[in-house]
């Protein structure tokens, strides 16, 4: 089986003199969690924004299930869910509106789209404010009405910029367990973070990235080397890549 | 040290005009920011040929030495009747508002920060209606150096009464509004209201004054009284009348600030406060086709913002009035005696001449001009998803189409009735409603996507002073101008050559819309 995502030299620059990826390549399986860590503007959002098709990319390619983002962006967000750093979903929805919204967008038929959000909004504690409007809700509680959005249609691959900053310890514990769910279905999760820690106890791989350039790349053992992965992170801002 | 209102009023003026922004990005967002000012540049220039030719009217008419107190009270009630459809928003739209409001400035400082910034953009457009009447009233009338003091006076002070006043009422319809559930449906329908008050007292005005130039200026400044201060000193040389109506806008501006300052927190927090907790039923969970899922999605945009639905209906319900109001005139009988040489005599004519006012509403109408802008900081969201671009844009056009074009129909059937059109001209009248409808709805995604704005602090800068806005309604105004008035000339044909220019500028629009994915950067 081929990989999920396929990332192959991908370039991003922001007018003439910013390279803000730079020749980044790297694959994700199913049933990867990988995480993808990076100092404050080392690249690691415009990476998932172009992989998510919202960004326009320079040079490189990138494959989610074997399909061009470039050239078939529709077939390809139709296999993932994004969810960004800042979860700015619309305010004049309520929260089962919007998720409504997501499930008819990804023609999710309505028994199913019941039974997930009924699952995942208790698992959340969240279903007795999906009846209200978006615009009332507290950053933890657009994450996670965003994260059962992104979850309504089961996607092969969740990519998430930063998804715990926000959260409660509880549902940040229950998005991990659906990260592993998830991923023992065949599904694969590719998200950034700062809090090494979580990546080196949840992910099975890890890239680094530092000023748009992967530095670190691979499962999390190897990067590690039997190191901490906080010792290793510093180690490779301050040289190239291992 | 600089006074805090000021440094407020700095910033914001900088986010309204977008020039910090073209001086650091350059590229693109300066050319940007250039075209947008040669389209404001353009639009200014249409109206400085307006007010010289209405000024020369005057003088013609012997009425010259009415010119300083009508240009002032023109600008007047143009700055009033905007400021009216900013309603709230005015005050308490701006996305920095938790942000300002937990600096360490009093509440006065923000609210006359706010204030001049809507003042320095409002004093903008009263130069541009009152230089031009001014220059025409020095060259017919001679040079007075009463005259042009009391302009150099009484200009820069004139929009602060108008727009103290709408702001007051914008406030109080925010206040009265802020603790209801529903509240920016009831600010919508309250700021219409208090428009189509305004419309209508200004109609009536009109009507009283049967279209005479003399008449026009006594129903003008009876409608705003403070002009003839203005009147005492350019035209009787009483020089107390241009310092009280300079003191009068002051005093009316400093007691807005005073007054809305006492009670911005409470207005503003209660206006953030949203009620929470309410759970969700089964029957909650429909599905539905995602262009459907779309569509609904747009209208529920248009009905969550007082500013966006006001814009977006202003035409729309001047439709709906002219329908009714026609209902009660017997066009066709009135017209009947007049000698038109043409065929379907003058009821054909003046229901062709109608299809082009008709026009004018719609292009009035035209949410789609700002749809795609409005999505902000939010667009990744739907970028994102499995749509194509051509869905997601034809479905923001949609609510465009179905305002204009459901009250185009109704409109275009009661002037048929009322002139007692003939077969084809109510044909032709009802398809001039879907077309134009379209026309608008399809331009207006179409300049909304080659020039959008994302980066907007508050709605207002996208929904009534955006570049495809401003482009789509003064196009629209043309092109229902231009039909009109080649009706007169060629009477039926115009209007079908009209139909067939508005379906073939709607399909070259749609075929122009990008296909593939739309992207962040814009």
């Amino acid at each position: 089986m081929g990989p999920v995502l396929q990332i192959e030299n991908l370039t991003k620059r922001y007018g003439k003199n910013k390279t803000a990826v730079d020749g980044l390549s790297l694959e994700v399986c199913a049933g990867d969690i990988y995480g993808f860590i990076g100092q404050n503007g080392a690249g690691k959002t415009t990476t998932l924004r172009a992989l998510a098709g919202i960004l326009a990319f320079d040079e490189g390619e990138i494959r989610i299930c074997g399909h061009s983002v470039r050239k078939e962006p529709v077939k390809c967000k139709a296999e993932m869910a994004y969810i960004s750093d800042d979860p700015d979903l619309y305010d004049y929805l309520t929260g089962i509106q919007y998720i409504n919204f997501i499930a008819d967008i990804f023609g999710v038929n309505e028994e199913v789209r019941a039974e997930r959000i009924a699952k995942y909004a208790e698992m959340f504690r969240i279903a007795g404010d999906l009846g209200s409007l978006i615009g009332s809700y507290s950053h933890g509680m657009k994450q996670k009405t965003a994260i059962i959005g992104a979850l309504v249609h089961d996607p092969k691959l969740l990519v998430l910029d930063e998804p715990f900053v926000g959260l409660d310890p509880e549902a940040a514990f229950k998005l991990k367990e659906v990260f592993r769910e998830m991923c023992a279905r065949g599904a694969a999760i590719f998200f950034s973070t700062h809090v090494l820690d979580v990546a080196e106890k949840l992910c099975n791989k890890i890239a680094i990235i530092r000023e748009g350039k992967l530095v670190a790349n691979g499962p999390i053992e190897e990067v590690r080397g039997g190191e901490g992965l906080e010792a290793v992170f510093m180690e490779v801002l301050g040289s190239d890549a291992r | 040290m600089r006074a805090k209102w000021a440094l407020l009023f700095k910033i914001q003026w900088m986010g309204l005009t977008g020039i910090n922004k073209a001086r650091h990005a350059g590229g693109r967002t300066g050319r940007r920011l250039a075209l947008t000012a040669a389209a404001v540049g353009l639009v200014a220039a249409v109206l400085v040929f307006f007010v010289a030719m209405l000024a020369l009217s005057f003088c013609r008419a012997g009425l010259g030495g009415m010119l300083p107190a009508f240009s002032v009270a023109a600008a007047s009630l143009a700055v009033f009747v905007f400021s009216l459809l900013r309603g709230p928003s005015l005050l308490f739209a701006a996305k920095d508002l938790d942000f300002t409001l937990a600096l360490p400035v009093t509440r006065r400082a923000v609210v006359a920060a706010r204030l001049l910034c809507s003042y320095a953009v409002n004093a903008l457009f009263t130069l541009i209606v009152a230089l031009p009447a001014a220059v025409v009233y020095f060259v017919c009338e001679g040079f007075s150096w009463t005259v042009l003091g009391t302009l150099a006076l009484a200009l820069p002070c004139a929009p602060l009464l108008p727009l103290a006043v709408a702001a007051a009422l914008g406030t109080g319809v925010a206040a009265l509004s802020a603790r209801l559930k529903h509240k920016n449906l009831l600010q919508s329908v309250l700021g219409i209201a208090l428009f189509f008050g305004a419309m209508a007292a200004s109609f009536a005005f009109s009507f009283g004054a049967n279209a005479d130039t003399g008449a026009l200026y006594n129903a003008l400044v009876k409608f705003y009284p403070p002009a003839l201060l203005v009147a005492k000193t350019a035209n009787e040389g009483a020089a107390w009348g241009v310092f009280a109506f300079a003191g009068a806008s002051l005093a009316a501006a400093a007691l807005f600030v005073w007054a809305a300052g006492a009670c911005f927190t409470q207005i503003a927090s209660a206006l953030a406060a949203r009620a929470a907790g309410a759970g969700y039923k089964r029957g909650d969970v429909r599905a539905s086709s995602a262009f459907a899922a779309l569509v609904k999605r747009e209208f529920k945009r248009l009905f969550s913002s007082s500013a966006y639905l006001l814009n977006a209906a202003a035409g729309v319900l001047l439709l709906l009035l002219g329908a009714v109001a026609l209902l009660f005139f017997d066009i066709g009988a009135m017209a009947g005696e007049l000698p038109v040489p043409q065929r379907g005599g003058a009821g054909d004519l003046f229901a062709c001449m109608g299809a082009g006012v008709m026009a004018v509403m719609q292009c009035m109408s035209c949410p789609s001009a700002s749809a795609l802008s409005l999505e902000g900081k939010s667009r990744g969201l739907l970028f994102s998803l499995p749509l194509s671009a051509g869905q997601i844009l034809l479905a923001k056009a949609v609510p465009t189409f179905a305002l204009d074009a459901g009250a185009g129909l109704l409109f275009a059937a009661s002037l048929c009735r009322s002139c007692g059109a003939g077969a084809a001209v109510w044909a032709l009248c009802m398809a001039g409603a879907v077309l134009f409808a379209a026309m608008a709805a399809a331009g207006g995604i179409f300049l909304n996507a080659k020039f959008p704005k994302y980066d907007w602090k508050q709605e207002v800068q996208v929904v009534k002073n955006s570049l495809p806005v401003t482009v789509t309604v003064f196009a629209g105004m043309a092109f229902g101008i231009g039909v009109a008035v080649l009706t007169a000339f060629a009477g039926v044909w115009a209007l079908a050559a009209a139909c067939a220019a508005s379906l073939l500028l709607c399909a070259l629009a749609l075929a122009a819309l990008p296909r593939r994915a739309l992207h962040w950067e814009a």
